[in-house]
């Protein structure tokens, strides 16, 4: 299980949606899936995704920024206080919402029952893959659980109020644009508090989008040039390719710093954690993984500093955040001392 | 059309799939292990035959789920959709990627897809005023009562799972169309809940060939060899003739499966199983997501996008059509151009 579903399950319950995986350029994912490995329970492509629930089950990357705004807003988009008056829902809606439901989770019921009494008839590797179903069925029916009814519950933290999240999305046929409308469904889901975790894959890790946009010109693909072996053009081509991703993740916290929350904004109460899943792609060398912290000024990480935090794994850092988060926990993965932030 | 030779291929391989299925467990962890082992009946074609004559057994077929394009080819036949409605699920075409386990996500989203596409082929079904045409609605709920409403739905289940059932396993089924009119609804929305639930269950949303012991190599049923050939040749479910030929026991009759097999090798849908061959083996796919250098190739555009892909499937079915040899997928000496 990954770090954000840690945090995923430990808030489980209090937002409609325990967590979202969204990510923009997922070009190889086809490639990845063809080269030949079989996917059984566990993933074969890491490259394409990297979200991992219980048991290590893939959460899959939503690359669609209308699909992902949907699953936000299915109980339809938030009622704007101060702004709008929300009508009173009559009680024949709430009735018939309800029924709905009553509905979707007795089909549910049914279908988790199918399941199981199939699962008696199977060889061992073909009751894994019923597991992975039966957990699917059970999160939709956590999802239906905490949908709003008419007027009450719902998606509507403080922030949600200036984000006008029934806004259109525009139009989003290029990468970037599109890369920009997911950024934007991430800043409106944890502003409207439909989720307190979201995973960003800015890009997977074998892209290759060759660019041609501003500050980093039409060329060679992400992934061949980060295999640079020393060369300048190339090197300089990679800083320009980062400066351009860093970029994105400045947009996103602008964005969550522009919507008030409390006395803070939502950045402030939010932990944004940027990083890359090696330190050289070059190398394919995980030592030395550059990572920035943003947001989290409302008193969950300090400030201004670079910490250096030579041979400790990123699972250290994980622990402090998990311990920010109020979610402690004294280990994770080869994590086993939260590192010092303050210090 | 020199379609002889490549008839008595399928035929071959048809009555192989009559023979024995055997699941071996141990061949579903290494696909390295043996001819057909693992990656499902459709890429193993030679491999099928060549186990064939070996050792009579064609090898394990895991369960997986049905593709993308399996769905919506499904979801035609039994619904008359023909909007693809399946195309909103994750991006995971590969009958490899179609092994693994089906995610929250695309769960959710199947469960969305199911529920408007029932919708919307009821609402087909009403506008259409000949109800014997009718691929849902074949009989009216609201005038006919339970009657009706227990035949759509006994019929249905049993054509999404693929198999007759048993009206134990029928009745929870039946119990939901009790729940909407115990709600206050009428019939029809209890018929809709039910076919939902059919079309969510894991004997349509998965293939599957049942078997707990490991070690034993059976036969097939003739529903599952209905299921291998409709959804090998077709990438669908077993239309009627199949159907009825698996009810009868007749499938079990060699003759009569390489009667099928030219019945259904002479179908326009045959094609799908030459485009699929692009799709699983080739990977032809991945061309929808590629992002060719625009310094490189300034000419790459959406339209020469479409006509790569094209071209490869148009190949396919001139190799199938043609019975080519099998050297000519890597030394043939034509191709396919559009006029443009």
């Amino acid at each position: 299980m990954t770090m954000d579903q840690v945090l995923a399950e430990a808030w489980r319950g209090q937002t409609t949606l325990p967590s979202l995986e969204l990510g923009g350029d997922m070009s190889s994912g086809e490639f990845a899936n063809n080269s030949g490995q079989i996917c059984e329970e566990l993933p074969c492509s890491t490259a394409w995704a990297i979200s991992y629930g219980a048991g290590g089950q893939r959460k899959p990357t939503e690359t669609s920024p209308q699909s992902a705004f949907d699953r936000v807003f299915a109980g339809g988009p938030p009622p704007m206080p101060g702004s709008v008056a929300t009508p009173e829902p009559s009680s024949t809606a709430n009735e018939e919402l309800a029924r709905l439901r009553t509905y979707r989770k007795s089909i549910l019921d049914h279908v988790n029952a199918r399941t199981k009494a199939l699962q008696a008839r199977l060889g061992k590797s073909d009751r894994l893959k019923l597991d992975g179903y039966l957990s699917a069925i059970r999160e939709l029916e956590q999802r239906i659980e905490g949908l709003p009814t008419a007027g009450g519950g719902g998606v509507r933290g403080p922030g949600c109020q200036g984000a006008s999240p029934q806004g259109e999305l525009g139009a989003y046929e290029s990468y970037p644009a599109r890369l920009e409308a997911l950024l934007d469904v991430t800043a409106l889901a944890l502003a409207c508090d439909a989720t307190r975790v979201v995973t960003f894959m800015l890009a997977e890790a074998e892209s290759e989008y060759t660019f041609g946009v501003p500050g980093v010109s039409a060329g060679d693909g992400h992934h061949g040039t980060s295999h640079h072996g020393g060369e300048s053009a190339k090197l300089a081509r990679v800083a320009e390719i980062d400066r351009w991703y860093v970029e994105k993740v400045a947009y996103l916290a602008a964005k969550l710093n522009s919507f008030g929350e409390g006395t803070s904004s939502v950045l402030g109460n939010t932990v944004l954690l940027h990083t890359a899943e090696m330190g050289d792609g070059d190398m394919h060398s995980y030592f030395d993984m550059p990572v920035v912290l943003v947001g989290g000024q409302n008193g969950l990480l300090p400030s201004s500093r670079h910490v250096r935090a030579e041979g400790r794994p990123i699972a250290d850092l994980y622990l402090s955040l998990f311990n920010s988060l109020g979610v402690p926990k004294t280990s994770f993965g080869n994590g086993t001392a939260a590192l010092t932030l303050d210090a | 059309m020199r379609i002889d030779r490549n008839l008595s291929l399928l035929l071959v391989i048809g009555q192989c799939l009559a023979c024995t299925g055997s699941v071996d467990e141990d061949k579903a962890s290494d696909p390295g292990k043996g001819p057909g082992s693992g990656t499902g009946s459709e890429p193993a074609v030679a491999g099928v035959v060549g186990a064939c004559e070996d050792t009579g057994d064609p090898g394990f077929v895991g369960m997986r789920r049905l593709t993308r394009s399996e769905l919506n080819h499904t979801l035609q036949d039994l619904l008359g959709d023909s909007t693809n409605p399946a195309d909103v699920l994750p991006n995971e075409d590969s009958l490899l990627a179609a092994q693994s386990a089906v995610s929250a996500l695309a769960f959710e989203k199947l469960e969305a897809v199911v529920s408007a596409a029932v919708e919307a082929a009821w609402q087909r079904d009403l506008a259409n005023p000949q109800i014997s045409s009718a691929k849902l609605r074949r009989c009216d709920p609201l005038t006919e009562g339970a009657a009706c409403a227990e035949r759509i739905v006994t019929e249905f289940v049993r054509q999404a799972v693929r198999r007759p059932v048993t009206p134990a396993e029928l009745a929870p089924f039946l119990a939901l169309v009790q729940l909407a009119t115990t709600q206050g609804d009428t019939l029809d929305v209890g018929v809709k809940l039910a076919v939902k639930a059919a079309l969510l269950d894991p004997e349509f949303v998965f293939r599957v060939e049942p078997d707990t012991d490991a070690a034993k190599v059976r036969s097939l049923s003739a529903h599952e060899l209905a299921a291998r050939l409709s959804f090998w040749l077709w990438e669908t479910t077993p239309d009627a003739t199949l159907s009825q030929l698996a009810d009868s026991g007749k499938l079990s009759d060699s003759a009569v499966v390489q009667e099928q097999l030219i019945r259904m090798v002479s179908d326009p849908r045959a094609e799908r199983f030459a485009d699929g061959l692009g799709v699983h083996w080739l990977g032809v796919s991945s061309l929808q997501v590629a992002q060719p250098n625009a310094a490189l190739y300034p000419d790459f555009n959406e339209e020469l996008r479409s006509a790569m892909a094209a071209e490869t499937t148009s190949f396919f079915r001139a190799f199938f059509a043609e019975n080519l040899p099998v050297p000519a997928i890597v030394n043939a000496d034509f191709t396919f151009l559009n006029s443009t």
